[in-house]
């Protein structure tokens, strides 16, 4: 039986906005076993970096809990006291965030960023040559000039290079559990392969975890053992990589595969019809019912339950 | 044949730093043509966004010449005429840093309107943006009066497409304008920009790591490696036919998700150390990486030239398209042993 690192049931978070408070994320479920690596992937504003963001606490101040758990290793993240959330910033959750430019400090040199991270990640860091570690670090995720990139302000960095320094911020100390927000949109395929990789590398030899956010489906494929899809705040199919791929079962998962551009050519597709919900006042039963061509009455009405339609895969819909 | 929009000759933008001097474009000549989508890839870091800022007058050129519809452009944006201004706009890589936070929605896609003198009044702009929210996908009722920190990486990217396109350009530069777009409003992106391509007959520089994007919006594409361009070729030529040792690698490392495009990957490994944009390797700046590299390709550069019509290589084992010095069958058993090699390596680090 495999052991469980993260598990977050029924979580319920929304915004205050000037029309009211949205209701975003809406009975999320997701779960996470030690040395276990999941992909999220799901529209954009389907609500992933929110959940990620309520993981590691650092959820904007207009962000409203509204009810839920987030268990870590048996403790409720929700419930923690501020020293005890610095603890598991620290030490145990890590996160790449989904925006390089937005996250590093515009007025601080790349080197500067990094001691602080080092700083405080790592144990005895009295003793540390922060130059040092850091240009291993950045060997280690295929920056070229590593010299050139400790000395520079994040203006001077190309979009992927940023990306980088922040991937080796993140894996300055190792940790339980690595969230991974959209980590390689700026890399080209080599190195998201090498960079990848080397994560997976990590995360194996040391027993560890991740979550891997992202629209890229190719990449997603390659890299993660079970896969959760997201629409409009929920989860509304769970199944290993092969699978959802091979036989996605949710018409929303169906329309997301068919969406990805091929390098065979052939051209894009439409997407799927319809707007993402809106979530001062989102649909009823089903949120994706008003996009779905398969709706009927009762999806209207009540929320499909999380169902296994066959080993390891579960689907959330009331026409399956 | 169609016209030539922007001319760009011998292009070089350096920058110099106290570590040593950068060299982001080395030495690039191409040309976009009216209502044509020309691709960029290539490695990170080797002067994509670097180029479409030069274009754009961000960046002052250090060598080279740029036309636009043959007026010289070839100095930063605070030179050029204001109706050139008006007819070229960039959507940049990181939408967030990109948008003034303190701003409305309404006001960050008004405010190039504004500037124009294409509205008059609030009430105006406010129509106008409205339009421009819906061709973008994004719903003007909820989206209009938010600031850019309520918004999801997503629809930040949306609102600026929707203020690159608002007054009409004929050229827009779209670096990366879909990364944090799912596929299926990627797909309706794209399928907008391109009816905006068609009916206002506009250009795109087009710039992404995404190949199976390229490879459906891009006539033509060009292959970038530490400022030099590699390979350019109509979109249909670079994937199936692809000449350049980089371009193979290139697209064999790209993660697909059906049987058909696998076959379509060239099967070669990237390898290798990416060398110094300050301290660039002699001969042919890819033999660092190159499995075929020979005597020469240490020696001299190999310039870019047409190998068939409209196809042109920068490689000197590349002499037309029957005539390819190298063989990549030849490599793969040496690329598996190199990929122990490598595994060898990485387990100590
Ligand atoms: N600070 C905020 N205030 C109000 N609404 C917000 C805020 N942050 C996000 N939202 C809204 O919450 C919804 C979910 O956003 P989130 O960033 O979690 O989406 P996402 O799935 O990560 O999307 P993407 O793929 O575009 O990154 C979006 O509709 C967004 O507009
Ligand atoms: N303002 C600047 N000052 C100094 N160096 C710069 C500046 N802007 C870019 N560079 C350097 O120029 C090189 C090319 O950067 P550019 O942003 O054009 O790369 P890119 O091809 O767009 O990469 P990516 O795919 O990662 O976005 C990089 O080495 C970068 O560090
Ligand atoms: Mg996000
Ligand atoms: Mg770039």
């Amino acid at each position: 039986m495999a052991e469980g690192l993260l598990e977050i049931k029924d979580l319920d978070v929304g915004y205050k906005t000037y029309r009211g408070v949205t209701s975003v994320l809406y009975n999320l479920n997701l779960k996470v076993n030690r040395n276990e690596t999941i992909g999220v992937i799901g529209e954009s504003g389907c609500g992933k970096t929110t959940t990620m963001k309520t993981i590691n606490q650092i959820l904007p101040d207009n962000a409203v809990i509204k009810s839920g758990e987030v268990n870590f290793k048996g403790k409720d993240i929700l419930n923690m006291t501020e020293k005890e959330l610095v603890k598991l910033r620290r030490r145990n959750v890590s996160m790449i965030p989904q925006d390089p430019t937005a996250s590093l400090n515009p007025l601080f040199k790349v080197k500067t960023q990094m001691k602080d991270v080092l700083k405080y990640s790592r144990q005895n860091s009295e003793d540390l040559d922060f130059k040092e570690e850091t240009i291993k670090l950045f060997n280690s995720v295929a920056l070229s000039d590593p010299e050139r990139v400790y000395d520079s302000y994040p203006f001077q960095l190309s979009g992927g290079m940023r990306q980088r320094v922040c991937i080796a911020m993140s894996l300055a100390a190792p940790k339980d559990l690595l969230i991974a927000d959209e980590p390689t949109t700026n890399l080209d395929v080599t190195i998201q392969d090498q960079v990848l990789r080397l994560i997976g590398e990590i995360l194996e030899e040391m027993n560890f975890s991740a979550i891997l956010v992202s629209q890229a489906l190719g990449l997603v494929k390659k890299f993660v053992d079970k896969i959760y899809v997201v629409y409009g705040g929920t989860v509304i199919e769970i199944a290993d990589t092969e699978k959802i791929f091979e036989n996605p079962i949710h018409p929303y998962t169906k329309g997301l595969i068919e969406s990805t551009p091929k390098l065979t050519g052939g051209g894009f597709s439409s997407g799927i019809a319809g707007q993402t919900p809106d979530y001062i006042d989102p649909p009823s039963g089903c949120r994706f019912h008003p996009r779905c061509p398969h709706h009927s009455e009762d999806c209207k009405t009540e929320k499909p339950k999380m169902r296994e339609f066959e080993k390891n895969h579960y689907v959330a819909c009331w026409r399956q | 044949m169609a016209e030539n929009l922007i001319e760009v000759k011998n292009l070089k933008k350096y920058f110099d730093m106290e570590a040593g001097t950068v060299k982001a474009i080395d030495d690039i000549t191409f040309t976009i043509k009216e209502n044509e989508v020309f691709g960029l890839v290539g490695e990170s870091g080797s002067g994509k966004s670097t180029t479409g800022k030069v274009l754009m007058g961000i960046h002052p050129p250090t060598e080279g010449e740029i036309s636009f519809r043959e007026h010289d452009i070839s100095i930063s944006s605070s030179g050029r005429a204001k109706a050139i201004k008006r007819d070229m706009n960039m959507v940049f890589q990181d939408p967030g840093g990109s948008l003034n936070p303190t701003k409305t929605v309404l006001d960050i896609v008004g405010l190039p309107l504004r500037i124009h003198d294409m509205v008059d009044g609030k009430k105006e702009m406010a129509k106008e943006v409205y339009q421009l929210l819906n061709t973008v996908d994004l719903d003007p009722e909820r989206f209009m009066y938010r600031r850019p920190n309520d918004l999801g990486q997503g629809e930040k990217q949306a609102v600026a497409i929707a203020r690159a396109i608002a007054t009409d350009p004929s050229f827009v530069v779209l670096d990366e304008p879909t990364s944090a777009l799912d596929v299926s409003i990627q797909a309706k992106i794209m399928n907008i920009l391109i009816d905006l391509q068609d009916e206002y007959n506009m250009s795109y520089l087009f710039i992404t790591h995404d190949l199976g994007l390229m490879r459906n919006i891009a006539d033509r594409v060009a292959i970038m490696y530490l400022g030099r361009f590699f390979e350019v070729a109509d979109s249909h030529v670079f994937f199936e036919t692809p000449l350049h040792p980089y371009t193979k690698v290139l697209l064999g490392s790209f993660p697909t998700t059906t049987k058909e495009e696998e076959k379509l990957k060239p099967d070669l490994k990237a390898r290798g150390e990416i060398p110094s944009a300050m301290d660039l390797p002699s001969g042919c700046r890819f033999h660092t990486r190159c499995p075929f590299k020979e005597e020469k390709c240490l020696e001299t550069e190999p310039e870019l030239v047409e190998v068939q019509e409209d196809h042109f290589v920068a490689c000197h084992l590349v002499n037309g398209v029957d005539d390819v010095e190298y063989d990549v069958e030849e490599v793969e058993q040496e690329e598996k042993e190199f990929e122990y090699d490598i595994e060898g390596i990485e387990m100590k680090t």
